[in-house]
């Protein structure tokens, strides 16, 4: 076969994207042209897992901040950390019930069962849900609404300002349209009282996201373990 | 050109990492916007069927280690490709481990992929028949491509990820340009449907 010769200089510029096809040397117009749509702008569904992702990481992050702010004490975790973890339970929530990001995947679940236990929060790790996928393990919209005001109404009155600007909680001010956020949660909150009396009166009060039935939260102990230590970069 | 310069963070950068090290949402947005859709067509290329899973997972570990990262955008795409890197080699040897899952799954990436071409529609066809078409390629010419063309990064860059020397990582990505041009002029890229993608997967 006859192979088209290429210097190594205009190699190197083809793959750096700056020879457009029509300045490729001959026979390489249609690799030019691959490597140019190869590192074309991103998609829609590219960034489908943009929220739940943005917010694990966020979670994860915040929970390390507050650690070394209060040293090993987990008693010293900010609000902040554990609301997030629940907006972040609430999203994973959404998320199948919605389809707001797709379809999230077991070994997403388990990422955000490691980055809830680090906050002291225990959700399954998603391995009994890659086998079974059926919708009795799928925790229905209403909860997952219960979950988000549950977070947002434990941080009123707090100090941990620009909590509203959190992707969940501005899906929450865009579910209440013309209400107000705490009118919304207030319906969603006694609504889910009535629902379910077992679960009545903690929201506001507890850290954990009753509306979820999988969270309850840890009697505590320190945990080194966060997510990806086992594979530190 | 500065290769740092092409992804749009810039002199952005410090002010924010030093925002995303402590949670902040819109400053690790950023950082995902610009980088997530390379990281996932560089494991979308190489293992269809669990590119959504590692690249999760590769943020996930991007947060672990944000605290401890030093250096500047560069340097930072630099690593996340990395930590990609290694994401996808511990899926290979998990899979090692367990043949007969491993074969199961091997059996998947075709129709994954297929799957996300007709769920993506024509939008994104060309950028996915363009990955297709540099997965043909053999892995380590695959790879060297994927690495300059989605990271953005210099020869000896993708040799300190690969850990190979320069002067290996320039041989492949010569070879993995005459390979790629012979095929393309045998057998163009067509653009008319999820097909021409199945053409090229199916046949690799």
């Amino acid at each position: 076969m006859h192979e088209m010769t290429l210097d190594p200089f205009t190699a190197d510029r083809l793959l750096s994207g700056v020879v457009p096809p029509e300045d490729a040397p001959p026979g390489y117009e249609g690799v030019a042209r691959v490597l140019q749509a190869a590192a074309a702008g991103p998609t829609e569904a590219e960034l489908a897992r943009e929220t739940v992702t943005v917010l694990a990481m966020s979670v994860a992050l915040g929970t390390r901040v507050a650690r070394s702010r209060h040293g090993s004490h987990r008693s010293g975790r900010s609000w902040r950390g554990k609301a997030s973890a629940i907006a972040l339970v609430a999203v994973l929530a959404l998320g199948t019930g919605l389809a707001l990001a797709g379809t999230l995947p077991a070994s997403f679940q388990k990422v955000a069962s490691n980055v809830l236990s680090d906050v002291g929060i225990s959700v399954p790790n998603g391995q009994a849900d890659s086998h079974s996928n059926d919708a009795s393990t799928q925790a229905p919209p209403e909860a997952a609404w219960f979950g988000l005001c549950t977070a947002w109404e434990s941080g009123q009155g707090g100090e941990n300002g620009k909590k509203n600007d959190a992707t969940a909680f501005q899906r929450l001010t865009k579910a209440a349209g013309k209400a107000s956020v705490q009118d919304f949660c207030d319906g969603v909150i006694a609504q889910h009282g009535a629902d379910h009396p077992s679960s009545r009166g903690a929201a506001g009060q507890s850290s954990t996201a009753p509306g979820l039935s999988t969270a309850n939260v840890k009697s505590g102990g320190h945990s080194g373990a966060g997510p990806g230590n086992s594979h530190r970069p | 050109m500065r290769r740092g310069d092409a992804i749009g963070l810039g002199e952005d950068f410090p002010a924010l990492l030093a925002a995303a090290r402590v949670g902040s949402e819109q400053a690790l947005s950023r950082l995902y916007r610009e980088l997530h859709p390379k990281i996932l067509r560089y494991l979308r290329a190489q293992e269809p069927a669990e590119a959504e899973d590692l690249a999760s997972n590769v943020w996930m570990d991007v947060a672990a280690g944000l605290g401890r990262f030093r250096g500047d955008d560069l340097d930072f795409r630099r690593w996340t490709f990395t930590i990609a890197r290694r994401r996808l080699i511990d899926l290979r040897r998990s899979k090692a481990r367990r043949p007969a899952e491993s074969r199961s799954a091997q059996s998947m990436p075709d129709s994954g992929w297929i799957g996300d071409v007709e769920a993506e529609a024509m939008e994104n066809l060309s950028t996915q028949a363009a990955l297709a078409r540099i997965a043909t390629l053999p892995p380590d010419q695959a790879e060297v491509v994927l690495l300059r063309v989605l990271a953005g990064v210099s020869v000896k860059d993708v040799a300190a990820i690969v850990g190979k020397r320069p002067g290996t990582v320039r041989v492949l990505q010569h070879r993995a340009l005459q390979r790629l041009a012979a095929t393309m002029n045998r057998d163009p890229v067509t653009q008319s449907g999820p097909g021409a993608m199945c053409r090229m997967r199916c046949t690799r």
